[in-house]
């Protein structure tokens, strides 16, 4: 029993030495306004039709509120995706936002569907919590779900601005802690609207 | 410092991983969202760790 408190007491001043303050009184506002947006792959629809905006959130306490009560990443129907976009930004290459722009990728093998969920969390944390010097930059990121790999991307707003896209590769790399060996790429919406085979160039790769 | 707070309204809302998960265990961070469609509406309401 009193190694019960001890071990109480210790785990309570541990907490206590890194807590920094944090006010539970109020809703901690975001820079920006944040919206959820869920596809889902239905051949009777049109892709348009088939994607539907699930909710805006502009406070991290409302963020969580949705997350918790939504299916995660794995747990969705393969061909489905969640987005995640600065409100008033759709998540398709046509919105004047995306339409010069482009994504970094991070594609996942089928063996690393425990990894999603981390990965797409880690994501969103980075996009809500501004985490990149040149947040005016990103538009918001996808996942999708699909049987041959899932994959994520982050979507930016100017593909040659080669300096934000840098920085912000290099942040995500570095956050979802992927190996350095492990390389990511960079394309531009119109390369992979152009592509003429199975595989897009990357403008950049990190 | 250029970081939001309640007494910095103009700051910067910046906020790190670290306490983003923190404010995860608010009670304010469950409230259930009306109107969430079914096909996406989670399989139970525990508080998931991500």
């Amino acid at each position: 029993m009193s190694n019960l408190t001890e071990t109480e007491n210790d785990k309570q001043e541990k907490t206590e030495q890194i807590d920094i303050p944090i006010d539970y009184s109020i809703k901690h506002p975001l820079q920006n306004c944040w919206t959820l947006w869920y596809f889902e792959n239905d051949r009777n629809n049109s892709w348009e039709n088939n994607l539907k905006e699930i909710a805006s959130f502009q406070t991290v306490e409302d963020f969580w509120s949705l997350y918790n009560h939504i299916k995660l990443a794995s747990e969705l129907k393969q061909g489905c995706d969640y987005s995640l976009f600065k409100k008033g930004v759709k998540p398709m290459w046509e919105d004047e936002m995306n339409r010069r722009g482009g994504r970094w990728l991070i594609s996942l093998e089928k063996k690393q569907r425990q990894e999603l969920d981390r990965f797409w969390l880690d994501i969103i944390l980075c996009l809500i919590g501004e985490a990149f010097e040149n947040s005016d930059e990103v538009c918001g990121a996808v996942v999708n779900v699909r049987g041959k790999g899932d994959k994520i991307g982050l979507w930016t707003s100017d593909a040659n601005n080669t300096n934000a896209v840098l920085e912000i590769g290099r942040k995500v790399k570095d956050r979802l802690r992927i190996p350095t060996k492990v390389l990511i790429g960079y394309q531009s919406h119109k390369d992979t609207m152009d592509k003429s085979g199975s595989v897009t160039k990357s403008s950049y790769t990190l | 410092d250029d970081q939001w707070s309640p007494y910095n309204q103009e700051g910067k809302k910046k906020y790190g991983r670290e306490l983003l998960m923190r404010l995860r265990a608010d009670p304010k961070s469950n409230i259930k969202p009306d109107n969430l469609p079914d096909d996406i509406l989670a399989n139970d309401e525990r508080g998931r760790v991500g």
